[in-house]
């Protein structure tokens, strides 16, 4: 049906190379092609986010990317945030506040903000409230992931200085 | 340390945060098929044929399948109250000569790749001759051309007391109509299973939600024609529930009977415009309600008649919305009479099946505008109306002289004056309705709203837990009842800790799992935490005496001087010094050996609970709106809740239950429904359409929970909570919206339309102009 096209890109800093659809999105791209499923799809219209990941440090909807336009770009996913051992900031702040619903949006908060924060370290509460806002969720206190990212930006700025 | 009443966070959050938790979508089995179903595109028509030739040129494709090639299936039946005269209102797993909604499943597609599955269900021809809808509640009595089966599928009837003489006896009769369009769960992720034939067990392996996993595999097992103990359900990671997961589905079904018959696993995920059509919906109801009221005020007397939208099929649950609304709707009130006549009517919709709330939200909305207009025609504040009939404590237990799935209903406890002037005092809401008051001096349309709400959970017959510790003193507890994301393993392991004298942190809690115990309920109704919960805690009352007993033999030091602490069994009058490991006394306790308990089978318990009725937990809520003059629009800047979950095991997850459900019924109340074309083409297909209020819209949720009424029916006193946030809102909505509007019984139906105010003020300033 469609054209199977070579492509290769930067995955949570390693290079890796797989063969995808033209019309394949980077979402499952990621998660059939790399078996990285911590990122999810919620809608396929670019609406919830869940998707998000960060190409080239920008959060992104990666059910809205083709693949292909990945090809020689650095993705980020969820995945890059803990070593498995020591949790990120980010992480550990959205569990002390209780951030955490069902599960299934918080990789796509989770790059969404922490894309925000990497690019505006300072910005503040409302501003956050209006990043969390871009995407959506069914069972997570809003206001706890907004605490949450406050919370992390504190941890963040104490972390590089 | 104590664990029970301490906001501890949420146990097993990590593999959530690291991308791990594994979802059905996650699971990708050697040699898997996918699965695409063919949709019906019309709402009501007689399905003349399927031509699926154009699909096999679709590499990849392996089979298509339509009701001839599922002939051995039987519909999908009823979990709870079946009935022979609901028969004819079960769903064929794939539709049979009619088609009754956009979305019904007509023929299924498996091929090697997702994508190809697409590609060919696409292909697949449907030629279906058209039939006139039926599509909204009151054009269904006129009933539908080319049916057999009546429009009214079951009339629920509950009734107490003398209703034509307290009727008489009123000093006025205050009547409304009222009603809630359709909304739904949407959840943030779609449904989905994957199963999996092995052919060395003859077992019928299924991953998906195992919130209902013992009926479910019981009710497979029969409809497959194997024995229980050939399908196998195993919990996964669930994005969001809330009632519409779950439950068995055509497409569940056709996953097991696809995986054993095509000998491949076989994997289904919905995309969000299937889920959006065909998964279960919920809250479409109009009622007419009517309160008798005595001289002095007081409630006399409710007569209530209502009918559901059920949609084109029954579902598993039956009849149990418009049961649990008619029981409901009495809600906090001494009533002489009561009289519900509830309708489930069928329509060329959705089927319509539980969400968060299922009868209360709608109860709650019916019975708290009635009081409004209750208010409104005596000329009595609000809250001073409902005061005046509250059921005082002196009056529990308060039989309701009537049942509710099948279960008696006794209202256990309740302090409902106390919780209103508590939730008062907390928050300072005088000034809150002062602040109202004085915004619409200054020309502004803002208002207050209050709505009191009864509640119930811990339905179901009974639950069943094991408790064990394993030779390196960790300990497991085994459920069937699931963890959704509302932190029911973190609840368990801390009742579990308390009692043991275990860290919570070396708990780990195996939820859904019906393959482990063969028997459970699951999750439903807010129950899990009181039948789990009672459950875990007779296992961990069992589990101390038997370690308590272990280091009696091995210390020779009498019991009643150990104690247990963080998994270490000290002398409890020496401040130093660890006896025991949990641990050591583990491995000396291993079943068969000489230390191995009464029972021969070492640090092994068990919990088993049988239901002692339902809880009544109850509730305020409180909403501030605010209008904008110009378009319309309704904000709800802050909501508070009271509730009362009789013992508050953690208090913050149980406020992050209350918060998020306040702003579910939010959603329904301002923003979401799920509505459709004059044809019935459904109008609401992606996240684009359907607009779930983000971090901006949500309100700010001050909650209060207290303590105030333990339930008598658990020992530790327990009442749900999952559906306490999301019962009161949009009753509260409806009568801030009234207030800030000054027009009394203004908002009948929710979600309430910016154009209806903006028609409404723009009359007003008509006639003002006009004066």
């Amino acid at each position: 049906m469609s054209r199977n096209i070579r492509i290769t890109m930067e995955v949570n800093g390693e290079d890796r190379t797989i063969v995808v659809e033209a019309r394949t999105t980077l979402a499952d791209a990621l998660r059939e092609g790399c078996h990285l499923t911590g990122t999810k799809t919620g809608c396929e219209d670019g609406v919830c986010g869940a998707c998000t990941v960060l190409v080239d440090g920008e959060p992104i909807r990666s059910c809205l990317m083709f693949a292909v336009q990945a090809h020689g770009r650095a993705v980020r996913t969820v995945e890059s945030l803990s070593d498995g051992i020591t949790l990120h900031p980010l992480q550990v702040a959205f569990h002390e506040h209780h951030a955490v619903g069902c599960g299934y949006c918080t990789p796509g908060l989770l790059m969404l903000t922490l894309g925000a924060l990497e690019r505006s370290p300072e910005i503040d509460e409302d501003e956050i409230q209006r990043v969390v806002a871009a995407n959506s969720c069914r069972c997570t206190d809003a206001h706890a992931v907004v605490k949450a990212v406050r919370a992390a930006q504190t941890a963040m700025r104490a972390g590089r200085e | 340390m104590k664990h029970v009443g301490r906001s501890h966070p949420r146990l097993g959050d990590t593999p959530f945060l690291t991308g791990k938790a594994g979802f059905v979508g996650d699971i990708a089995l050697v040699d898997q098929l996918h699965m695409r179903v063919v949709r019906s595109p019309i709402a009501f028509g007689r399905l003349r044929g399927i031509d699926a030739a154009a699909a096999f040129a679709v590499p990849g494709l392996v089979a298509v399948w339509t009701a001839e090639d599922v002939a051995a299936l039987p519909p999908v039946g009823f979990r709870l109250a079946a009935a022979p005269t609901l028969e004819p209102y079960c769903q064929p797993v794939l539709a049979v000569d009619v088609v009754r909604y956009v979305g019904e499943p007509v023929a299924v597609v498996f091929a090697t790749t997702a994508t190809a599955a697409e590609d060919a269900a696409e292909l697949v021809a449907l030629d279906i001759d058209l039939l006139a809808p039926v599509l909204t509640l009151t054009g269904s009595s006129r009933g539908f051309e080319g049916e057999t089966r009546p429009a009214e599928a079951a009339t629920v009837r509950k009734a107490f007391g003398d209703l034509a003489g307290a009727m008489a006896r009123a000093d006025r009769v205050v009547e409304v109509s009222v009603g809630l369009d359709r909304d739904g769960a949407v959840p943030g992720e779609t449904r989905g299973v994957v199963a999996r034939w092995d052919g060395g067990r003859d077992v019928i392996e299924i991953w998906g939600d195992a919130r209902l996993a013992p009926a479910n595999r019981d009710a497979l097992a029969t409809m497959l024609g194997r024995p229980l103990a050939g399908v196998e359900i195993n919990a996964v990671a669930v994005g969001g529930d809330f009632g519409m997961r779950g439950e068995l589905y055509p497409e569940d079904v056709l996953v097991a009977y696809a995986a054993r018959t095509l000998e491949r696993p076989v994997r289904w995920i919905e995309d969000r415009r299937e889920h959006l059509i065909a998964a279960d919906q919920a809250r479409a109801m109009a009622a007419t309600a009517k309160a008798a009221v005595a001289a002095d005020g007081r409630l006399l007397a409710l007569d209530v008649e209502f009918a559901i939208d059920q949609g084109a099929y029954l579902r598993p649950t039956g009849t149990m919305v418009a049961d649990l609304t008619a029981a409901m709707l009495p809600g906090p009130y001494r009533l002489e009479a009561f009289r519900a006549v509830g309708r489930v009517r069928m329509t060329n919709r959705t089927p319509a099946g539980a969400y968060r709330g299922a009868g209360r939200v709608e109860a709650t909305f019916v019975r708290e505008r009635l009081m409004d207009a209750v208010a409104a025609a005596t000329g009595s504040p609000p809250l001073e109306v409902r005061r005046r009939s509250f059921l005082t404590p002196e009056e529990m237990p308060a039989d309701r002289h009537m049942t509710t799935l099948g279960v008696p209903m006794t209202i256990d406890s309740g302090r409902y004056q106390s919780l209103i002037d508590q939730l008062t005092k907390r928050f300072s809401l005088e000034l809150v309705h002062r602040r109202a008051i004085d915004r619409r001096a200054h020309g502004e349309l803002a208002g207050v709203g209050t709505a009191v709400f009864v509640e119930t959970s811990a339905a179901g017959k009974y639950e069943h837990v094991t408790l064990s510790v394993d030779p390196s003193g960790n300990l497991e507890l085994v459920t069937t009842a699931s963890e959704l994301g509302q932190g029911l393993s973190t609840l368990l392991a801390q009742i579990v800790a308390d009692i043991v004298g275990a860290d919570p942190e070396r708990i780990r809690v195996t939820h859904g799992a019906s393959t482990r115990l063969g028997d459970g309920v699951g999750t439903f109704l807010a129950r899990s935490s009181v039948m789990a919960g009672t459950a875990a805690q007779y296992a961990a009352e069992l589990m101390r005496d038997k370690i308590l007993a272990g280091a009696e033999a091995l210390l020779e030091v009498p019991r009643e001087r150990l104690t247990i602490h963080s998994g270490r069994i000290r002398e409890a009058d020496r401040h130093f010094g660890t006896a025991l490991e949990l641990a050591d006394l583990a491995r000396k306790m291993l079943p068969g050996g000489p230390l191995a308990g009464a029972d021969g089978r070492g640090l092994v318990t068990e919990g088993w609970v049988e239901g002692e009725g339902m809880t009544f937990p109850y509730g305020v809520a409180v909403a501030v709106a605010e209008i904008d003059a110009m378009t319309g629009l309704v904000r709800v800047p802050r909501v508070f809740i009271g509730y009362d979950v009789g013992n508050a095991i953690n208090p913050a997850l149980v406020e992050s239950q209350i918060a998020t459900g306040a702003v579910q019924g939010l959603s329904s109340a301002l923003f979401t429904s799920l509505d459709v074309s004059p044809a019935g083409e459904p109008l609401r297909v992606g996240l684009t359409d359907y607009l779930i209020p983000s971090a901006t819209e949500s309100p700010s949720v001050d909650v209060l929970i207290t303590e105030d009424a333990p339930s008598l029916t658990n020992p530790l006193g327990m009442k749900g909570a999952g559906t306490a946030g999301v019962t009161g809102i949009g009753a509260a909505v409806a009568a801030a919206i009234d207030e800030a509007l000054q027009v009394p019984g203004f908002t009948t139906h929710l979600p309430v339309r910016p154009v209806a105010i903006r028609n409404l003020l723009r009359k007003r300033s008509g006639k003002s102009e006009r004066g």
